[in-house]
């Protein structure tokens, strides 16, 4: 028999006003009693359920409107299937190209494939062949563009699942698109993903988005605004420049940037390393140490790195190749370097900066890559350091950050020999943090697959005081 | 590796980007698991991407050809259980009450089925209610907010979206005992 008051302890408990006591009696009631867990599953599955059910599709095709509109909550698009490429690993049967048109239009064609395996592998496309809107396209491998009636042209690198929603626009699950909208009806194109909404102005952009949520936006012509969900403003994107959010309630970004290769490190938006910075040595609050790995030291006249004090000494590298005004790793390992920054602070902004260019070779920028993993504690006493390249337990992962990615390094000329990264929240803070860690990562030369660690010339923490 | 896992045509898939795959694929049935456990919203998304790095981290443990789904909800149950104890609220379920009803969840087969039977029962729904649960869950909006966007009270509102759920549920079993 069902416990009196259940559906009711149930419906505050899922609404989240169960008062403390109500909440310690459901409690018993569930561990006690089946009917009350069948009951609890019965409403709490709706709950977990509603969300897909009623996502942007299905609302317009419901009601044949568009959305209220609403505030700019974070808002969590449900991941439609992906199917393994694995047909082993795979446990149901179901229909990879779900074609549930909302109404049914055209909106777009297939254009050239190239080497394209389909999730569904009983699937037959060829070029020219409709894309209505609501169908959701799903490439295991290779390229494949699209044609939307707008003009504007899109194309899906595998593995991507993408749902084109109209001819000016879609919903990036997961994968990489690029896109091309610089006709006037195609102007205002928009790629949405789980975080963010990239609209554009008469441009060329790539959008990425991965599996665990993180999106990445570059601007390869012109520009486009980037609507990162809850925050109020977009974000303007020009040529060059690279966004990437985080998924999560924190909203983090991660803004990287090519600098003017001077030692005054001019960058476009992101600001000159920094003697005002709460982390700067003349500040007195914060101190380094490299918790795990080893500094790269070499006899003369191969330079070592220069001491952890270069990161927060208000300033970068005074020249292109300059070893010792530069914090590196020994080469191919990876580092765990740590900054207490002697209280629990409201941290808002983390920027870093790394210079590189060797003095013979034009094109070897190897060192200036940044790829990294950044943590944060609240603790009062710092968490257990991993001993390997696990993530360290006891350590909120706050960013990370792989330039090398962000600018599509395929050729050793492709790196920018100067580079920063700005990690920041649309919260406006990234938390309260006692101390930062940072799991430094070497990179591969993709040429000669030599794995080097980056010249850093500068650490910079903000603060909120 | 960082960023979004693409790999070349030619490479074969690592154990995590198969699980990965896998998690991609079935992401809507352990989300609802978690939300189920998990009502905030908020939460059960933090919950939600801390399931998929420790499922990806634990790739190589799963064993092809076994239960995904149970296996990743049971890492997901974990992780509720972890996100409460960090929350350190009083008014969170006991251990014991979140392991009793993993015990009995439903089994992924009943997923789907509800999922259709679901959006039927939405069809069913009157538009304000409608609109009120679309506002709620896919436009996350508080009581308070849609109260002042709809000109009703918060009270109002909660008992309108309690009635939707309530409608949902009996329209749901009512399907399932006897589609239509």
């Amino acid at each position: 028999m069902k416990p009196t008051g259940l559906d009711a302890l149930i419906e505050d408990w899922l609404e989240g006003r169960l008062s403390e006591p109500d909440t310690a009696r459901l409690s018993v009631l569930l561990e006690q009693s089946p009917e009350a867990r069948a009951r609890y599953w019965e409403t709490a599955s709706i709950h977990g359920l509603l969300e897909h059910a009623l996502q942007e599709t299905s609302w317009r095709a419901m009601t044949g409107q568009s959305l209220p509109v609403t505030s700019a909550r974070p808002r969590v698009r449900y991941w439609r299937p992906f199917a393994a490429a694995v047909a082993g690993l795979v446990m149901l049967a179901g229909g990879w190209w779900l074609n549930q048109a909302a109404d049914g239009r055209a909106v777009a064609h297939f254009g050239p494939l190239h080497q394209c395996r389909w999730v569904d592998g009983r699937l037959v496309v060829s070029p020219g062949d409709p894309i209505h809107a609501g169908q959701r396209v799903e490439l295991a491998s290779g390229q494949v563009e699209m044609r939307f009636l707008s003009g504007a042209v899109a194309t899906l690198m595998g593995p991507c699942i993408f749902e084109v929603e109209s001819d000016k626009g879609g919903f990036l699950t997961l994968g990489q698109i690029a896109t091309r909208a610089d006709t006037p009806e195609s102007k205002g194109f928009t790629v949405r993903t789980r975080t963010s909404r990239v609209v554009d102005l008469g441009t060329e952009f790539v959008t990425a988005a991965s599996a665990d949520g993180q999106s990445r936006v570059e601007v390869t012509s012109g520009e486009v605004d980037v609507h990162v969900d809850g925050t109020p403003r977009p974000q303007r994107l020009r040529k060059g420049d690279v966004l990437s959010v985080e998924a999560g309630s924190a909203r983090v970004m991660a803004r990287i940037e090519r600098g003017d290769e001077t030692p005054s490190f001019h960058f476009p938006s992101i600001e000159p390393p920094s003697a005002a910075d709460y982390a700067d040595v003349r500040q007195g609050h914060a101190s380094l140490l490299l918790v795990s790995g080893a500094l790269h030291k070499a006899p003369a006249p191969t330079a070592s790195s220069g001491t952890l004090d270069v990161l927060t000494n208000g300033r970068g590298q005074s020249r292109r190749d300059a070893p010792t005004e530069s914090v590196f790793m020994s080469d191919g390992t990876a580092g765990w370097l740590m900054m207490d920054l002697g209280s629990l602070v409201q941290v808002t902004r983390i920027n870093s900066y790394s210079w590189h260019q060797d003095l013979a070779q034009e094109d070897n920028r190897l060192r200036a890559v940044q790829q990294f993993v950044l943590y944060g504690s609240a603790a009062p006493l710092p968490p257990p350091m991993p001993d390997n390249d696990a993530s360290p337990s006891g350590w909120d992962q706050v960013a990370r950050v792989n330039t090398d990615e962000f600018f599509q390094v395929i050729g050793r000329a492709d790196r920018p020999a100067q580079q920063a990264s700005s990690i920041t929240s649309t919260l406006g803070t990234l938390g309260r943090y006692r101390y930062l860690l940072w799991h430094l990562q070497p990179s591969r030369d993709p040429v000669s697959r030599q794995l080097n660690n980056t010249f850093y010339g500068e650490l910079d923490v903000y603060v909120r005081p | 590796m960082n960023g979004p896992s693409l790999h070349q045509p030619s490479d074969p898939l690592t154990p995590a980007e198969q699980v990965q795959l896998l998690f991609v694929r079935h992401e809507g049935t352990i989300r609802a698991f978690i939300r189920a456990l998990q009502p905030s919203l908020p939460d059960a998304d933090d919950v939600l991407q801390e399931t998929f790095l420790t499922v990806s981290r634990k790739a190589p443990s799963f064993e092809p050809g076994t239960n995904f789904v149970a296996w990743a909800c049971g890492i997901a149950r974990l992780k509720v259980l972890e996100n409460f104890r960090q929350r350190k609220r009083a008014t969170v379920l006991s251990e014991a009450a979140i392991i009793a009803l993993s015990e009995v969840a439903p089994p992924e087969e009943m997923t789907g089925m509800k999922e259709l039977a679901l959006s039927r029962c939405l069809e069913k729904l009157a538009p304000k209610s409608r609109d009120l649960l679309w506002r709620r869950y896919s436009g996350r909006q508080s009581s308070d907010e849609m109260a002042g966007a709809l000109g009703m009270t918060s009270t109002a509102v909660r008992v309108a979206l309690s009635k939707a759920r309530a409608f949902l549920r009996d329209c749901v079993s009512a399907e399932l005992r006897n589609p239509s």
